[in-house]
């Protein structure tokens, strides 16, 4: 089934939010045009292929653009990291008894989910004062202007 | 960008290679792209503008105005002659290899014979 145009475009616009700031602030209304033209015509010229290759392509930016931006980011990497780490303590506390994981069990065994507001506070501690802003350019001459 | 002694990487040189056609808008510039390199080489807009955005920024690329009649939406960019220079110079490099590979008899039309 085709994701229809329009919740595609709300998709790639959540997915643009997690990029980094610099490049949302001065081309992400650009990129979300780009983005909603590339995948109509992808759709007029090869049907259900088309689509399937741009989203491909978009998910495979986004692992290699904005993944690595987010993560080298306290303020995303250690959510991200407690997330899991809660995920697989709550997986490891609802697991049927007997022979588990071992991983799970040593993660069930350090973290609690009675730690959590431990992990938040953590986590409250981790992102004060901070962005997301990694495109990790050289500071910039004023672009020239307009011929 | 790398330096002058580099190759270009392969998003920069095709975005360059596009726009020394005449000053373009970001989706044009895609089109454009896959025409040229005749579908080997596609990319989407998030390697297009973190790349457009690194052109204008050492001044490879600059935004112009566009058209009068343009959708507002859309941005147009022009090579600068910096940007002429590093496109010409990596089509030198090409075109060194080229006649090198040639000279070798290692060009694949001439290496079957």
């Amino acid at each position: 089934m085709t994701i229809p145009l329009p919740r595609s475009s709300r998709i790639y616009a959540f997915l643009l939010a997690l990029y980094p700031a610099d490049l949302r602030r001065n081309y992400g209304p650009e990129m979300a045009l780009v983005f909603a033209e590339h995948l109509v015509a992808a759709r007029r010229e090869h049907g259900l292929r088309g689509v399937a290759r741009v989203w491909r392509q978009t998910i495979g930016e986004f692992l290699r653009l904005a993944l690595p931006g987010c993560l080298s980011n306290s303020a995303v990497r250690v959510p991200a990291i407690a997330s899991l780490v809660i995920l697989t303590s709550l997986i490891a506390a609802l697991t049927p008894r007997g022979a588990p994981d071992p991983l799970i069990a040593f993660a069930a065994a350090i973290l609690p989910t009675s730690n959590l507001p431990i992990i938040a506070l953590l986590c409250m501690w981790a992102c004060r004062g901070r962005a997301v802003d990694s495109l990790h350019l050289t500071p910039t001459a004023p672009p020239p202007s307009p011929e | 960008m790398p330096p002058p002694d580099q190759p270009l990487p392969p998003a920069v040189f095709w975005i360059l290679f596009a726009l020394a056609g005449g000053d373009n808008h970001g989706y044009a510039i895609m089109r454009e792209i896959r025409e040229l390199s005749e579908g080997q080489f596609e990319m989407g807009p998030a390697t297009l503008y973190t790349n457009i955005q690194r052109l204008v920024v050492s001044q490879w690329v600059t935004e112009v105005p566009g058209p009068e009649d343009r959708d507002p939406r859309r941005r147009y960019y022009r090579i600068t002659e910096t940007g002429k220079t590093a496109f010409h110079r990596e089509m030198s490099r090409m075109e060194s290899l080229v006649r090198k590979s040639k000279a070798l008899r290692l060009w694949p039309a001439e290496s079957k014979s």
